[in-house]
């Protein structure tokens, strides 16, 4: 092997690596926010045995799961400014298509536990006179959440790393700084060494935390 | 002495399965009523019905008078009125038996936790768990859970209470510890409506006996009445399978 490696064009531009981790960051948190808190009633709805709030999650649910997300990527980034004409700042357009692709796999893991919570605590929380709010609030989601814990936490770890491909879409996160710096240096080998190891100490305290959460709960159970 | 909750013409239909056909009941003020029939009669059903646990196909269910909507402020305020007791006893895992007690009478009824700890803890008394008070449902018995499942429908103070099936899921040698609590609500003139399959139970326990055949009353009186002199021929058969085995 003859190559050499050389670090010192990498090392020299490191900040722009890490701006470029800053958004890798936002754009990961700001995703999994909405994920879960669209996730939740748009569980609720896909669970529901009205077909007018069934069949509308569904189609949602199926179609972003069904469909590539670097497709909805790029079709949301050509969409806003084609079909709205508001020319949307391009975080908003790479963070449209994460958030509802992760809003879509959350309300399935929420549909899932919540299905999985029997029939018999819903029925002991509505004979005491709780509205579905409260039941729901009080009673279902504590014991369904540790179910959907491990589902969640896969996603999380997931969503960190498909950050990347916002890149596409020319937002200036860790994946798309490694492109320039790429071309600008043509040191691919050595950037994306760096890359790599930026993503994994960026990404591996979450599946830490994944562990330790797991833990947690088998104690508490 | 008043009608509390009135029953008129319930009918359910689970897809094609008629489970009851137009079913009329007066609960007056102090009753004791046992309904009796074999599975599938409808007696759990309709039971259900009079809480709306299962909307009813069609019919009415009235309140103290009032005929009672499917909105939900509707449904939690009769819910409040008319408690509930599961066979399946249904306790919430997550809550110790005090928290179970407790539960409702801060969400729903909006008391601080010190008033429905007040609360909670005379009604674990009344069922004699106060000393389990701090335990979770997993680490207890079957009739433990029920006595606070007892305890937790009636710190809602309901006007009535319903139980389907109170020991139908315990063990034999647990049944007797519930069945006393139950007693012990009868004699301070509870309001109870009971699905049971303990026709011993039934007879010392109830003011009126319901018999149900094929989702209608077939045949209703006294204990006596019903249970040793049944005019009709369904009950009787009924009877005589119990009979053979456990009188």
């Amino acid at each position: 092997m003859s190559y050499t490696f050389d670090f010192s064009d990498v090392f020299s531009n490191i900040d722009l690596l890490l701006v470029g981790v800053r958004y890798t960051v936002l754009l990961w948190i700001v995703a999994f926010a909405f994920g879960m808190a669209v996730g939740l009633p748009l569980g609720l709805a896909r669970g529901s045995s009205r077909r007018l709030l069934h069949l509308p999650a569904t189609a949602y649910v199926e179609v972003f799961r069904n469909t590539p997300m670097l497709v909805q990527l790029l079709w949301f980034y050509y969409a806003f400014p084609t079909l709205t004409g508001w020319q949307v700042p391009t975080f908003v357009a790479a963070s449209a298509g994460l958030c509802l692709n992760t809003s879509a796999y959350c309300a399935e893991t929420f549909r899932a536990g919540l299905q999985a919570t029997g029939r018999g605590q819903y029925e002991a929380g509505r004979a005491l006179g709780m509205p579905e709010t409260t039941l729901l609030r009080r009673i279902i989601l504590p014991q369904a959440v540790s179910r959907m814990l491990p589902a969640f936490t896969n996603r999380a770890i997931e969503l960190g790393k498909m950050t990347a491909i916002a890149s596409v879409v020319t937002l200036p996160e860790l994946m798309y700084e490694a492109r320039i710096m790429t071309s600008n240096t043509y040191r691919p080998l050595e950037v994306f060494t760096v890359v790599a190891l930026i993503y994994f100490v960026t990404i591996y305290p979450v599946t830490l935390l994944s562990y330790w959460l797991e833990a947690r709960q088998r104690r508490s159970a | 002495m008043g009608v509390v909750v009135r029953a008129e013409k319930l009918h359910k239909t689970f897809g094609t399965l008629e489970v009851l056909k137009g079913v009329d009941l007066d609960v007056q003020e102090g009753e004791r009523i046992a309904i009796l029939g074999k599975s599938g009669s409808g007696k759990s059903t309709f039971l259900r019905c009079l809480n709306f646990m299962e909307m009813p196909s069609s019919g009415r269910v009235y309140f103290d008078g009032a005929p009672v909507g499917t909105s939900q402020a509707e449904l939690c305020r009769l819910r409040i009125n008319v408690g509930m007791v599961f066979q399946s006893l249904n306790l919430f895992p997550h809550m110790t038996a005090m928290g179970n007690v407790m539960e409702a009478l801060v969400s729903v009824k909006g008391m601080t936790k010190a008033q429905a700890r007040a609360i909670a803890s005379e009604q674990l008394g009344r069922v004699d768990m106060l000393s389990k008070s701090e335990s979770y449902p997993i680490n207890l018995s079957g009739g433990q859970q029920q006595r606070v499942a007892i305890a937790r429908a009636l710190a809602m103070e309901p006007r009535v209470l319903l139980l389907d099936e109170p020991t139908s899921s315990l063990d034999p040698e647990l049944v007797g510890e519930v069945l006393k609590v139950i007693n012990a609500l009868a004699a301070r003139k509870m309001t109870m409506v009971l699905v049971t399959h303990e026709l011993g139970f039934a007879y010392h326990f109830a003011s009126r006996v319901i018999f149900l055949h094929d989702g209608r009353i077939l045949e209703q009186g006294t204990p006596d009445q019903v249970l040793k002199n049944p005019a009709e021929k369904r009950t009787q058969e009924f009877l005589t399978g119990f009979n053979e085995f456990s009188f």
